[in-house]
């Protein structure tokens, strides 16, 4: 536990790297709580653990990839994640309202709600971050065919809850699917 | 066109708007926090795995203990117990065997030589929760201190008889300050230890911080009230 955030110097960097990636990681863990609260939550954890281990984490190529995959496998956590709404509750009362959101974006919130966690992943990991079915097997640690599986799926019942069809982004990655 | 990233694009946007991001200096001190909670939470678990509480606790008690402190210097006010012919003055020091300092011994047994005396090699042993054990057995020298709360004090009086027969065992009788040591020939002696004493009205005085006290009251006792104890 020795890389924890040390000099003045550490802390700036840790500091920028935080301001640089919040914003972004944020909305990509949003989708896939589906829940603003549970996303800062979540990703504020990242954060903090990275914080603890800034030292080492700054050497690395994608320090950012490192949060977000803390952040999945903490959102993943569905324990965690009830107990965190019950303190929450308990700390705060009931939940802030949610922001005011478009007809549209209800519909595909709604959508990616009823889909398994793990295919919510791989959505917002593929059509939203734009990580290839590689990437996102080493983000997710699972097997590639599990993530092309999971992208087949999620897009079929996305498009039949949203009534359209939805594509890859990266087809060229999916031509075996 | 992929309608499903600009979709999702979308609702990110509005799902975040509302969005502050709290200051990176509360996100480092979540993230001390989190590792000094990690921190407890491990010297918890490695205590636990330790002994110093919960069922490993016993494992503690196999283990010798710290050796008792030397004799101290002389302490003002203070006198070693008079010995005479045919008595044996000791104190009995804090067992070196893992045993808590305010543990209460009884039944003391003592196995002396024929040739009793001052710095007399005395064997005991002592009831200790059940079981018996050895206990060490000092013969006090002039001007010494009690070294802890569980020193106990003993003038033994003994009469020597042949060989190393049961006749010489001594037994402490209660664990009163005056404990009174009887002989199984009919010799007798008094004992002060810091388990349980009690004053001249009867009341119990609690150890620790209170043996110096016993001792002094010990030797004033000793000399007034026993005969033998001034036996030239």
């Amino acid at each position: 536990m020795g890389g924890e955030v040390g000099s003045v110097g550490q802390a700036r960097g840790f500091d920028e790297f935080y301001q640089a990636c919040y914003g972004r990681l944020l909305r990509q863990v949003a989708l896939v709580t589906t829940d603003l609260a549970d996303a800062e939550d979540v990703l504020q954890e990242a954060f903090a653990r990275a914080a603890i281990r800034w030292r080492q984490l700054e050497t690395y190529d994608a320090p950012e990839a490192w949060v977000l995959r803390v952040a999945m496998n903490l959102a993943a956590d569905t324990t965690r994640r009830l107990r965190r709404r019950a303190a929450a509750m308990l700390r705060l009362g009931p939940p802030p309202t949610q922001p005011e959101l478009s007809a549209d974006s209800v519909d595909l919130i709604r959508a990616l709600r009823a889909l398994p966690l793990g295919q919510r992943q791989a959505i917002v990991l593929h059509h939203l971050v734009g990580l290839s079915v590689e990437e996102i097997s080493r983000q997710l640690r699972v097997p590639s065919g599990t993530v092309k599986a999971r992208l087949a799926r999620g897009r079929t019942a996305l498009a039949r809850r949203l009534g359209t069809d939805y594509y890859p982004v990266h087809r060229e990655t999916l031509v075996d699917e | 066109m992929n309608d499903l990233q600009a979709r999702l694009d979308q609702a990110a946007d509005e799902l975040t708007r509302a969005a502050i991001p709290p200051p990176a200096v509360a996100i480092r001190r979540r993230g001390r926090r989190r590792q000094q909670r990690l921190v407890a939470a491990a010297v918890v678990v490695v205590a636990i795995v330790a002994g110093l509480w919960g069922p490993g606790a016993g494992l503690f008690n196999r283990l010798p203990a710290a050796p008792s402190a030397p004799p101290g210097p002389a302490t003002p006010g203070l006198t070693p117990p008079p010995v005479g012919p045919g008595q044996v003055a000791v104190v009995l020091q804090p067992p070196t065997h893992g045993l808590p300092e305010r543990l209460l011994v009884e039944n003391i047994q003592c196995y002396t030589h024929p040739d009793l005396g001052p710095g007399v090699s005395i064997y005991s042993e002592a009831t200790i929760k059940g079981a018996m054990r050895p206990v060490e057995l000092v013969p006090p020298v002039p001007g010494r201190t009690l070294t802890g709360p569980a020193d106990m004090v003993a003038a033994v009086e003994v009469r020597p008889s042949e060989g190393n027969q049961p006749s010489q065992h001594l037994i402490i009788q209660n664990s009163t300050a005056q404990s009174e040591l009887q002989a199984a020939d009919g010799s007798r002696g008094w004992a002060v230890g810091p388990h349980r004493l009690t004053d001249h009205n009867g009341k119990t005085i609690q150890p620790p911080g209170t043996a110096l006290a016993a001792f002094s009251w010990w030797c004033k006792d000793i000399t007034q009230e026993s005969p033998s104890a001034t036996t030239p």
